[in-house]
This record gives C-alpha cells, structure tokens and sequence, in this order.
C-alpha cells in the first residue's frame, strides 16, 4: 500500500523538488527564478504558467515541474494534462498580494491558497492610517475571559478623564454587548448587521446615523461613551442578515470587488466621521474567524490578546504567529500587540503571572522578536528583555473575582468588585495610552 | 441496429468552458477588425457560456447537449446574468456570485439581434459588452484557480 500524502506534506514535497538539482534533471540556467503553485479550495494543487517565459524554454521546467507534483503529491495534485494553468502576466500580478512566498535556494516560490475563510489574517493595508482616533481591538482565542467587561471598563475610564469613546460590537455571532450596555428603550434602530446589509445595496450611509446611542450610564462623565450595537432595537431577521455580513461588495462598472476587511475599514471611517470620536474600542469574535482576522489584521487597531497561561492558549497563538511568519507579515502587527493576563487567581498572583510572563516572552521571542547576534547594535531592533515592562508580552493584569464574574450587567461598572480586578490593568493601559497618543 | 435521427447526429454536446473561450477571443479578434456587430454577439455568448460553465460545476443539471434541465436556466445573458446571482447560495458560489457587478452589463443585449443591421451597434454599447464579458472571463479564472473548474 503506498503511503499516505496528506495536506502538510505539500509543501515540504514542493521545496524538496526544486531543491533536489536532479528531480527535473535539467541544469540550472533552466530553471526560472520565480515558480507559482496554486493550491485550491479542496487542496489540490497545480502550476501556474505566465504568459511570459523568464528563461528561454520555460514550457519544458513547467511541464517537468508539472509532472513532478503529480508524482510527489498523490491526491493532492491534478491529472498531468490539468495540472498546468496559464496565466496572463496581468492576472498573475494580481495574486502576488496573496501569494506567501518560500526562498528555495535561488527560487521564488509562490504559492497561492484559495481558501473559503481565514485568508484575511494576512491581509494588511498597504495604507498607514493616521493615529487618530486611536483604535483598540480587544481579542482572544476563547470566550469568557472578560473581552466585553473590559471593553465597558475602557470606556468608562477613558470617558472618565474626559475623552470622547465609541464602542464598537463586533461580536456579531455572540451579540450581547449593546444590550449589557443600554437599556431597552435607549437602543438605536439599526446595528452592524443593518450596515453591512444595506450597503451591498448601496444605502449603508443611510442607515449610519440611526445605529448609535448614546449610553445613558455615563452621562455624568466627562466624555462619551457612544455604543454601536450588533443589531439594533428589533434585530429583525438576524441569521439572514448575518448570513450575508462577510460577503465581499460586488464591483460597480470598472472597480474591483470590495473585500469585507475593505467593507469594515470603510464602516469604521465612517462612524469615525459622524461620532468624532477620540478613540474606538471595538469587541472582536473570539477564535480565529474571519471577524477577528479584519479587526486584528486590518483596521491598524491596537491589539489587546487576552490570554491566560494554559498550553492550549500558547499553542493557539504560536498558530496564529507561525501563520503571520510564514507570510512574512511579523513586521506589519508586531507593534501594535500587548498581552492582557485575563483571570488572574488573586491567591497567587505573584508566581502566575511570573510564569505567564515567561510564556508569553518565549512565544514573543521565538516569533516576533528580532534575533540580535552577541556584539551586534540593538539600537533599531525590535526585540525586549523578558522584564520589559513595555514590551508586547509583558502582561496586563485583570483579576478573576466572584463578584466580577456574576457582574448582572455592564452598567454596573461602580461594583464594587470592578476596582481591584482592574486597577493594575489600567495603570498599564495609563503608559501604553500615554505612548498611543504620542504616536 | 435503429440509426439516430439526423438532427441529432448534428447536435455536439456543450463544452461551456471552451466555448467561453473562444467566443472571447473570436469577440477580439473581430472587433479589434472593426466588425463590431459580430463581436458584440460574441462578447454575450461568451459571458453566457462562462456562467453556464460555472453553474454547471455548481450543480446545475444538463442535458448531454448542454441544455440546462431546470427552465428557469433556459436562458441567454440577457437574463442569466441575474439569474446567476439568484442561483448562487452557498459560501463558494456566493463569493463567485459577488465579483459580478449589482447593474446588469447585457440588458441591452439580444440574441436575436443577429438578424439586426450592423448600424444599431455603437462603440459605446460594445464597451460596454465587452466589459462585461471580461469581469466574466476574470470570473472563470477565480472558478479555475479556486478548483471549482478545471
């Protein structure tokens, strides 16, 4: 019986071809210096030929490159005669955005995924955005680490000392935080699922003034805190709405199709406008979805992961970083990540957190932080001792209580139970605000 | 041994793909030589053939000839192009349906205006055409890329 080829195996079976200078037997000055792979939705892959040969006979490196998949690859590649696509130069400039490229010696090799979900973790804009608003994401690979208390905390502090805050939920497949934070009869009429609806037909502006509400909890603050709920008032058909949330813009005329990462930005441009908000604190999906990838990759938020110290939080986020690696996308988040220690058990805080930190400094280490060789200059590089209080991994604490956690409702944030468990999370949040707004 | 029928032994059986392709490239080749009216039958058939490929691959059901089973499909680009986003639920067909523009490029555009005279067709209703034959064409390489066509 042969031996079974699985998805993992395509890659390394990939390289090992083209490193091996015999596999095609054909010389070196034959070979092109950049090769395309298209792996498709089910997995299978073929190669892609462009109209234009870098090398003279290219056809033959193709049709051998070809056959070799076919052969290394099992039920991942195509049948011979299918497994060569042409492409125009055109086309083929088009997928290099997408394309995660692997040095094999002095070959390009580009491979291009087509995936059903998860491709957005990797789409960054190309377009720095101002700093203005500052924008916080806060994330988490599970639920029920306190993701939406500590949004409504944020706000409430942040609106305390007088800044303006819209708060945005973005939990669509959870929704709840717009119904912790305002009463029944203060909900707007519309939520996020309205917009992204309505704009696929071209009238998302129209329903923008009537999806926010002012939350009436905090008007003795000095700021506002203004809450952009998931649906509005009478959530209305939600599944068939949500159904339809992620779903890219069908292009006008000549434009290109708008991505939903796209769609969201250009949501969040425009609440920015109508509130004037000094900051935007948006509550993600947990997991890895394609919610938490645009509000994580995409909208140049700050990034709060919310983690505690178990092995299968660590290896969920090693996941994540591996992925941003292997794209070579490190250096577009890297700076914008701070780790928030979520239910830290108050008996022992001093050794959990210890611990947590050590984790957290060895996932950040061996994924996002530059090497520096012994004797080398550090000046520019990015790189942080494990007790580096303004590193990315060194931990913002929030207290696990019982009070805290049968907290009834958002609104509620004068609890007595709320002060201890974040009083060291926002004297962190002070110094990485203080630096935000420097920025 | 019964023979078939002569009309039938007449009758090819579709190749949606392949004749998408050709009808683009045949559109080309006559417009780039000023032959406006032909091309701009041939940019419709074109986009139709495309569709029709990837709704077969999607699940529409054919006779041999290619004439799709369900009657609503009986149809040319006039009307597939709606038709089309009407067909497509589902995560794949979906994010295929949601490249093609919301306003219909063909709804101008007969079958039977072959039989018109060649001073009807404008340079500015070819664009038109052939602009949406393209973003069908561009569909058709998503649909390969993605492995939902060959």
């Amino acid at each position: 019986m042969t031996s079974l080829i699985t998805f993992d195996h395509i890659v390394p079976r990939i390289t090992s071809i083209l490193e091996d200078s015999t596999a095609l037997s054909l010389r070196p000055s034959e070979y092109p210096s950049e090769v395309w792979v298209i792996r498709d939705f089910t997995g299978r892959c073929r190669v892609l030929a462009p109209s234009e040969p870098q090398v003279p006979q290219e056809g033959v490196f193709l049709q051998k490159f070809a056959e070799a998949l076919h052969g290394h690859l099992g039920a991942h590649a195509y049948k011979p005669d299918e497994s060569l696509l042409p492409m125009e130069m055109s086309e083929l400039a088009k997928l290099k955005s997408e394309a995660r490229t692997i040095r094999v010696g002095r070959i390009a090799l580009n491979l291009v995924d087509r995936l059903l979900t998860a491709s957005d973790w990797t789409v960054f804009p190309t377009v720095q955005r101002s700093g203005k608003p500052v924008r916080f994401t806060l994330f988490s690979l599970k639920g029920g680490m306190g993701r939406s208390t500590t949004a409504a905390v944020l706000a409430q502090h942040l609106a305390r000392r007088g800044y303006n805050v819209l708060l945005v939920d973005l939990d669509l497949e959870s929704p709840g935080l717009s119904s912790a934070l305002l009463e029944e009869n203060e909900r707007p009429d519309f939520g996020i699922v309205d917009w992204f609806v309505e704009d696929l037909v071209d009238q998302g502006d129209r329903v923008l003034s009537r999806m926010t509400a002012r939350a009436r909890w905090s008007q003795d603050l000095r700021g506002s805190i203004v809450v952009v709920p998931a649906h509005g008032r009478l959530p209305g058909e939600y599944l068939p709405k949500l159904g339809r949330v992620f779903l890219d813009r069908p292009p006008n005329d000549d434009e290109a199709p708008e991505t939903w990462p796209s769609r969201l930005s250009r949501l969040l441009t425009a609440l920015e406008e109508q509130e004037v908000p000094d900051v935007v604190i948006v509550d993600s999906r947990s997991g890895l979805h394609d919610i938490a990838a645009a509000v994580v990759a995409h909208i140049q938020a700050h990034v709060l992961l919310f983690c505690t110290d178990s092995g299968a939080n660590w290896t969920g986020y090693r996941l994540l970083f591996d992925y941003w690696q292997a794209y070579q996308a490190i250096q577009y988040i890297r700076h914008r990540l701070s780790v928030v220690a979520a239910l830290v058990p108050p008996d022992r805080s001093t050794e959990y957190l210890a611990g947590f930190r050590e984790r957290a400094w060895d996932l950040f280490r061996d994924t996002m932080y530059d090497d520096i060789p012994p004797g080398e200059p550090e000046a520019d590089a990015f790189s942080f001792d494990l007790a580096d209080e303004q590193a990315p991994h060194a931990p913002l604490p929030i207290y696990w209580n019982p009070g805290l956690a049968s907290l009834a409702s958002l609104r509620d944030l004068e609890h007595s139970a709320v002060l201890p468990a974040y009083q060291q999370f926002l004297m962190g949040f002070e110094v990485l605000w203080s630096l935000l707004r420097e920025e | 041994m019964p023979q078939p029928h002569p009309h039938l032994t007449r009758q090819l059986s579709a190749d949606f793909l392949d004749a998408h392709f050709r009808h683009w490239e045949d559109a080309e080749l006559l417009r780039d030589n000023g032959r406006l009216a032909n091309a701009d039958q041939l940019y419709g058939l074109s986009a139709e053939c495309g569709l029709k490929a990837i709704m077969q691959r999607l699940g529409m059901r054919t006779t041999p000839e290619g004439k799709p089973e369900n009657p609503d499909f009986q149809v040319h680009i006039d009307r597939l192009w709606n038709v089309f986003r009407g067909f497509a639920s589902g995560k794949k067909a979906v994010r295929m349906a949601s490249r093609l523009s919301g306003g219909n490029p063909f709804q101008d555009w007969l079958i039977d205006h072959r039989y018109a005279n060649r001073s009807h067709f404008t340079p500015d209703t070819i664009r038109q055409h052939k602009k949406g034959a393209a973003q069908v064409r561009s569909l058709v390489m998503e649909a390969r890329l993605s492995g939902i066509l060959r």
